[in-house]
């Protein structure tokens, strides 16, 4: 039987959080940091690196939580939060160490079952080669348009979701979509009839 | 393209398209490339937390709220290819007036003489000299001066 | 934004292009020396020229027989006589900042040009064009442009 802050929905807890109650923010992050580090690996695709942008996320909401007027969902406002840390933290390492891509690391929530179907090993290679792939693709990416891409086709946003949660307009949304996609299809179409 | 893969354009003008696609073969495999990065992406696997990683997360952000931790450094500046992939017309056109800028001031100082560049140290260059066929020149600068001489030895009979 | 920073780049490239394209003209100086091994010295009004010209010919006698002046546009042809019927033609070519490109002919009665060159100089520098015959020596030609 959930306790009662388990009951209560984030516009409530964050209310609570605001008036200084840390019960009610830690429930905050319980309830999303699965889906805030998800988000962070998906841009940053580094284990360590998208468990420091998740947990800074959390930090700088609390600290911005008076400025969270309630318009959006704490969910999208959070997604602002993460996809500029996580943006920033890309810009940083590129600057610096290069990227650190540890995809092999990634433990699936399904516990890896998505990898590989047993009974269709054929299938699961093609399977293999095409996330390899993308990752390469994904890898290439100019730190907004990877995030504007993960936003789309892993979070699921729309487009003024998106443009709201990275801070920009609708076109450039667009604009860094079609790059994005563009890049990954690239990418693929010369191994078309290997993947197939 | 990328949007009819991916089913976001209105039915007209995604009927349209169809027709391109069924009849251009590079088309199609384009397309089937771009669904095959979405549904590649859409399918790709989320990234949970191990449970001890779980375990220790809220401890963790707990501790760097109450040690007062500065949240992240200040927000880093695009780089350039990031811009330019964002702003492809403004780089275009800055990309324009850099070149126009730089054809100018080279002209300016080239002033149609090519790459051989300004007047010589004492300030004369001689770039060509004719003269009949019966006469003959020489072109020097005596040391120690600054002149540069042009001698016409002529025909006598001039 | 785009166009702004196109008619700008626009602009400043036309303003840095070459001055001929702003009509400029050329104040052209000569100096018609008669040199030969005869009485006579350094004609004083030669100036600093006289130095030069000491330390690189062998003559005894330096005068200055006339030091016509003048200005022509780009491309302007600028005449003057000299001695024996000749005539020296300057025609500004090219102008940049304190550069100018001149063609410089000297010519005969006859309209022939034994003597047809192209020069550059920096304001303030002088070109000489010398060895036609006059009398029992030769005629130097001093050019200088600003």
């Amino acid at each position: 039987m959930p306790g009662p802050e388990e009951r209560a929905d984030d516009r409530t807890l964050v209310g609570r959080a605001t008036r200084g109650d840390r019960e009610a923010f830690g429930t905050l992050v319980q309830r999303h940091q699965d889906r805030v580090f998800n988000l962070a690996y998906q841009v940053v695709r580094n284990r360590e690196d998208a468990l420091d942008v998740a947990q800074e996320a959390f930090v700088k909401a609390f600290a911005s939580l008076p400025s969270f007027k309630g318009e959006a969902s704490f969910t999208t406002w959070m997604h602002r939060i993460v996809v500029n840390l996580a943006i920033d933290c890309l810009r940083r390492r590129r600057r610096g160490d290069p990227a650190t891509y540890d995809d092999r690391l990634a433990v699936p929530e399904d516990g890896g079952q998505s990898l590989a179907a047993p009974d269709d090993p054929e299938a699961a290679l093609g399977t293999r080669q095409v996330r390899s792939l993308l990752s390469r693709g994904i890898q290439a990416l100019p730190p907004a348009h990877r995030a504007v891409l993960i936003l789309r086709e892993i979070e699921g946003l729309s487009y003024e979701e998106i443009a709201r949660a990275v801070g920009c307009s609708l076109g450039t949304v667009m604009s860094r979509l079609f790059y994005a996609r563009r890049k990954l299809q690239k990418v693929l179409r010369p191994n078309l009839d290997d993947l197939r | 393209m990328a949007a009819y893969a991916a089913d976001e354009l209105p039915p007209a003008e995604r009927a349209r398209l169809a027709f391109v696609v069924e009849a251009c073969p590079a088309c199609r495999r384009k397309v089937e490339a771009y669904q095959l990065a979405t549904a590649g992406l859409r399918g790709l696997p989320r990234v949970g937390l191990t449970a001890s990683e779980a375990a220790a997360f809220l401890p963790e952000v707990n501790r760097r709220i109450d040690q007062g931790r500065s949240v992240a450094a200040r927000p880093v500046r695009p780089g350039l290819r990031e811009v330019v992939w964002d702003h492809p017309r403004l780089s275009l056109a800055s990309a324009c007036t850099a070149i126009l800028l730089l054809i100018g001031l080279t002209l300016s100082q080239v002033q149609m003489w090519g790459l051989s560049g300004t007047a010589g140290r004492n300030g004369v260059e001689i770039i060509s000299v004719d003269v009949d066929e019966d006469a003959s020149v020489m072109v020097f600068q005596p040391p120690g001066t600054s002149l540069k001489i042009i001698w016409v030895f002529e025909d006598s009979s001039t | 934004m785009a166009s702004v920073f196109l008619v700008a780049g626009f602009l400043s490239s036309v303003v840095t292009l070459p001055g001929s394209a702003w009509g400029q003209s050329v104040a052209l100086q000569v100096q018609v020396i008669y040199a030969a091994n005869q009485e006579g010295g350094v004609d004083s009004r030669l100036g600093g020229l006289a130095e030069n010209l000491k330390k690189t010919f062998r003559y005894s006698m330096y005068q200055l027989l006339e030091a016509p002046k003048g200005s022509a546009a780009l491309n302007e042809v600028w005449r003057t006589t000299l001695p024996d019927n000749r005539s020296l033609e300057i025609t500004p070519t090219a102008i940049a900042d304190g550069q100018y490109s001149l063609t410089v002919r000297v010519l005969l009665p006859d309209g022939k040009a034994p003597v047809n060159t192209v020069v550059r100089l920096r304001r303030g520098s002088t070109v000489l064009v010398g060895g036609p015959s006059h009398q029992k020596g030769v005629l130097i030609i001093a050019i200088s442009a600003s």
